[in-house]
């Protein structure tokens, strides 16, 4: 009886762990290189919210910079383009959203160290119901196929 | 009676052919204006300027009159739209092979108070020796801008040492006589395209 408790106890653990892990997925995470002298950058990411429930992007961290911050691109019909900050991101249930260049990035300020000569750069996203999601984006230069466009993915 | 309906049936045939006419001059018009570039055909012309360039040397429009020049106002604490751009330059001009001597990429700064020369020397050859990094006086500056057509304004952020620029974010494209032929929104910043102009003006 204590042996049938205790496993069933572990089977709810790992699937509640699981559940937990896997609802937001976090996939093709990128930090473009910049020149070291450069003190800012952004991060590009998509996020599935594979469960039930609408969560929200509310905040992003990272070791390499001082602060990071949500922000969107627009250009507007006279062809200016401006940075928006934002509070958080929607992810809406059963949806994916990418931040893409030119649109909704990550930005990295004050950057402590540089990106060029790094493979990867390790970011803390928080969501309001999923918690902290570690991700690893990699360090994406010119010559690494992006040229700021991922239509050739 | 009769007259009367034969003349209304000539009338019918006149604004019938007029409007054939009228559909296949569009048609020619429209295939020419549209389809021969990637870019948004616009012609304007521009004063010839002087600027400082990453190296501190004096550099001027009229310098480049034997190449292309495409120019983009930008600044170097811009972390998207910049790099995006710039990245696509350096795209088209590479594909260009050895008519990329015959293009000049120039880098104006809308953001002469942090984009100093040291400032334009770690960033603009990063995405491509060749181009030019050009800053100048505020007032400078704000000269060639105008010329351009180009807006910009500051933003300011919650920390008092921090702002961002609100700017054009078209590149554009100059002939060898100096006057702007083309324009490129950031929808259009595919350096295949843009370079595949870039051999047919050359």
């Amino acid at each position: 009886m204590r042996k049938y408790i205790l496993s069933t106890m572990f089977i709810f653990a790992l699937g509640s762990l699981s559940y937990a892990g896997d609802v937001i997925q976090v996939t093709d995470a990128w930090v473009r290189e910049v020149p070291p002298a450069s003190t800012v950058t952004a991060a590009y990411l998509k996020i599935t919210n594979e469960g039930d429930k609408a969560d929200k992007l509310t905040g992003v961290s990272s070791a390499i910079a001082g602060s990071a911050q949500i922000h969107t691109t627009s250009v507007d019909d006279k062809g200016v383009a401006k940075m928006e900050m934002q509070d958080s991101i929607d992810i809406p249930a059963g949806e994916t959203v990418a931040l893409e260049p030119g649109g909704t990035h990550i930005m990295l300020i004050d950057l402590k160290e540089p990106v060029m000569g790094k493979d990867e750069v390790e970011l803390d996203l928080t969501f309001e119901n999923a918690g902290e999601v570690e991700v690893k984006a990699h360090v994406m230069g010119l010559d690494d196929d992006n040229g700021g466009h991922d239509h050739h993915h | 009676m009769k007259k009367n309906t034969l003349l209304k049936i000539s009338l019918v045939v006149l604004v019938l052919i007029i409007i054939g006419w009228g559909v296949i001059l569009y048609q020619l018009f429209a295939a020419k204006s549209q389809s021969d570039y990637y870019g948004n055909v616009y012609e304007k012309e521009v004063p010839d300027f002087t600027l400082t360039d990453q190296n501190g040397s004096k550099v001027s429009l009229s310098d480049f009159h034997d190449k292309l020049v495409l120019i983009f106002f930008g600044y170097a604490h811009c972390p998207d739209i910049c790099p995006v751009t710039l990245s696509a330059l350096n795209g088209a001009v590479r594909e260009l092979g050895e008519e990329q001597n015959e293009v000049q990429v120039l880098f104006v700064t809308i953001d002469p108070e942090r984009d100093d020369q040291e400032a334009l020397k770690n960033y603009v050859p990063y995405f491509n020796k060749s181009f030019i990094g050009l800053t100048g006086t505020p007032e400078e500056i704000k000269q060639v801008a105008d010329s351009f057509g180009v807006y910009y304004v500051k933003e300011e952020t919650d920390s008092a040492d921090d702002y961002y620029m609100g700017h054009t974010s078209s590149v554009y494209l100059l002939d060898k006589d100096g006057k702007i032929i083309m324009r490129y929104p950031q929808s259009k910043m595919e350096p295949g395209q843009i370079a595949a102009d870039l051999k047919k003006i050359l």
